[in-house]
């Protein structure tokens, strides 16, 4: 069975993995600066330790299916001590 | 390790044209060239696992943050960030080992990728920032009546007196120098720090309310007891005395220098004749820096002289390299024995050692093999050996347990034997990095600000110090 996303949450940060897009090409795997990043045995990635995960995205960013997201807070820009100044749009 | 990086400006931007004595090791960013580098950032952490290069950070400065608000354009809101956790900011940018610490420790270097220049990041954030007079990062806490002196003026008498006042107690700084800064001011290589934003930094510093006092060396136990009747608390930021003088025969002749003496006329008297062979002595951060110096200053025969092998040296593997790449011959397992010269030094009598059973600091003991004596001929001989523990202002302190020449602490609060004093930087680690003291000076004034808020809840004061701790 491959239904739908999994999702791994560190606090209020998590890492999806859209199972069904997944091929097992292990770019992922090769790439996590962690080593967090494994195939299970249907060979679909799958998160080993996410409290070791520190969001980097680069496992989001090479993955040539999209089956892989990241969700957290928008790091800096949204945060209160941001004054954008004159330099909104709108 | 810019010389490790050939393609250390981002995007294939032209470099701009470098002078050829002194120029700096680490040019600035200029606007563009910050905003590039720092959209390269990924901006990592998680709320349970940090970013690897802020948990590097001794200081932990926020690094993710401050490189993703330059990346917004937002250099004020950047800057704000570093000085929060570091308030020699700017100077850290330029003297860190960034190499070891944060840079190292980038995600994309796991990749084999070029890490973020954090410290150049952390430079342009700063510079902009310090650049307006009003500049201030940080608001003092409402007066808590108690007061604090802190001893010595260099990185971690500085940050120490700082954060107390931001704590909202009332501080004063005693520099036996006409200036502050310490080791920054007078002994960092001009290589690495070029338009120096101490001046800068302590102003912001001294704006927080710290008085401060240059000129004023405590220099009897009669000034300590002064001073210790006018504080609630001492920070000692004392940091090491002069360079470790093993005599020699001939040590005494012109040209035979101590490494902290020639840095200090390279950077205040502008010392540029040095000849063309030049021996420096030591196997440290210090010998490659004055090595790398040499160099600069025109040496074309730059020898340094190390008892033990290239595995034993205790200088960055990365400073290593870059004096190798400028240029800098090693002679390992090569002892001096005596300095010859008639009104001058022409030569150093060295001889050679091998490497025998551990010694108490774990490295190899190296032996010395008679009849193996050979002369080096030199024009200018450096000697960079480390420098002597402070012992006799030391022992002027009540209670003050020592351990190889420094106090002991407790590590997590700054505190010596004697309740009273406390102290950080390279009086209790001897030569340590910029960083490392502004960490030490940062844990001594929360830890003197949670001991006069014990004092002053009544609470009974452990009077037998800390445990000791190796």
């Amino acid at each position: 069975m491959k239904p739908g996303t999994v999702r791994y949450s560190q606090g209020n940060m998590s890492l999806l993995i859209h199972r069904n897009y997944c091929k097992g090409c292990r770019i992922c795997v090769a790439d996590c600066p962690e080593k967090i990043l494994v195939l299970d045995p249907e060979a679909v990635a799958v998160v080993t330790e996410i409290d070791r995960c520190v969001f980097c995205g680069i496992c989001a960013v090479r993955c040539p299916d999209f089956a892989i997201a990241l969700e957290r807070p928008a790091p800096y820009w949204a945060s209160p001590t941001h004054d954008p100044g004159g330099m909104t749009c709108g | 390790m810019s010389l490790a990086h050939p393609d250390s400006l981002p995007h294939g931007l032209v470099p701009p044209k470098a002078a050829p004595l002194f120029a700096e090791l680490h040019p600035p960013l200029d606007d563009n060239q910050a905003l590039l580098e720092a959209d390269r950032c990924l901006v990592c952490g998680g709320p349970g696992a940090p970013a690897p290069c802020a948990a590097a950070c001794p200081a932990l400065v926020d690094v993710p943050h401050f490189i993703d608000a330059i990346a917004h354009d937002d250099w004020e809101g950047a800057a704000a960030l570093i000085f929060r956790s570091n308030l020699l900011g700017a100077s850290c940018a330029r003297v860190c080992p960034t190499e070891e610490l944060c840079e190292g420790a980038c995600v994309l270097t796991r990749q084999g990728r070029r890490p973020i220049e954090i410290g150049r990041l952390q430079r342009y954030a700063a510079d902009m920032a310090l650049r307006n007079p009003l500049a201030s990062f940080r608001t003092p806490a409402p007066a808590t009546g108690k007061r604090v002196t802190v001893i010595g003026g260099g990185p971690a008498g500085l940050v120490c007196a700082g954060e107390l006042a931001i704590l909202g107690h009332q501080v004063r700084i005693y520099e036996a120098r006409p200036d502050t800064g310490g080791l920054v001011r007078y002994a960092i290589a001009p290589y690495r720090l070029d338009t120096e934003p101490l001046e800068d930094e302590v102003r912001c510093i001294l704006a927080l309310g710290v008085e401060l006092y240059v000129g004023k060396p405590v220099d009897s136990p009669d000034a300590l007891a002064r001073i210790e009747s006018e504080a609630d608390a001492v920070f000692l930021g004392v940091g090491m005395g002069r360079d470790i003088a093993q005599p020699y025969p001939g040590d005494t002749l012109p040209g035979v220098w101590n490494s902290l003496d020639f840095i200090e006329a390279i950077k205040c008297q502008h010392l540029t004749e040095i000849g063309r062979r030049v021996a420096v002595i030591g196997g440290g951060n210090t010998a490659m820096d004055v090595a790398r110096e040499a160099v600069r200053l025109g040496a074309e025969d730059v020898r340094l002289l190390y008892r033990r092998t290239e595995a034993e040296m205790p200088a960055f593997h990365f400073e290593v390299e870059g004096a190798r790449a400028e240029g800098v011959h090693f002679e390992w397992l090569t002892n001096p024995v005596a300095f010859t010269g008639d009104g001058h030094v022409t030569g150093v009598i060295c001889q050679r050692m091998r490497l025998g059973e551990p010694d108490a600091s774990g490295r190899a003991r190296p032996v010395a093999q008679p009849g193996s004596e050979f002369v080096l001929q030199v024009d200018t001989v450096i000697r960079a050996v480390g420098q002597e523990p402070r012992l006799e202002f030391l022992q002027w302190i009540e209670g003050l347990e020592l351990r190889n020449g420094r106090p002991v602490v407790d590590p997590a609060t700054g505190q010596t034997s004697n309740p009273r004093y406390f102290a950080g930087g390279d009086v209790l680690n001897g030569g340590g990095t910029v960083v490392a003291a502004v960490r030490a000076a940062k844990i001594a004034a929360f830890g003197i600000d949670a001991y006069l808020r014990m004092v002053d809840a009544g609470e009974e004061v452990d009077e037998s110090g800390p445990q000791a701790v190796s």
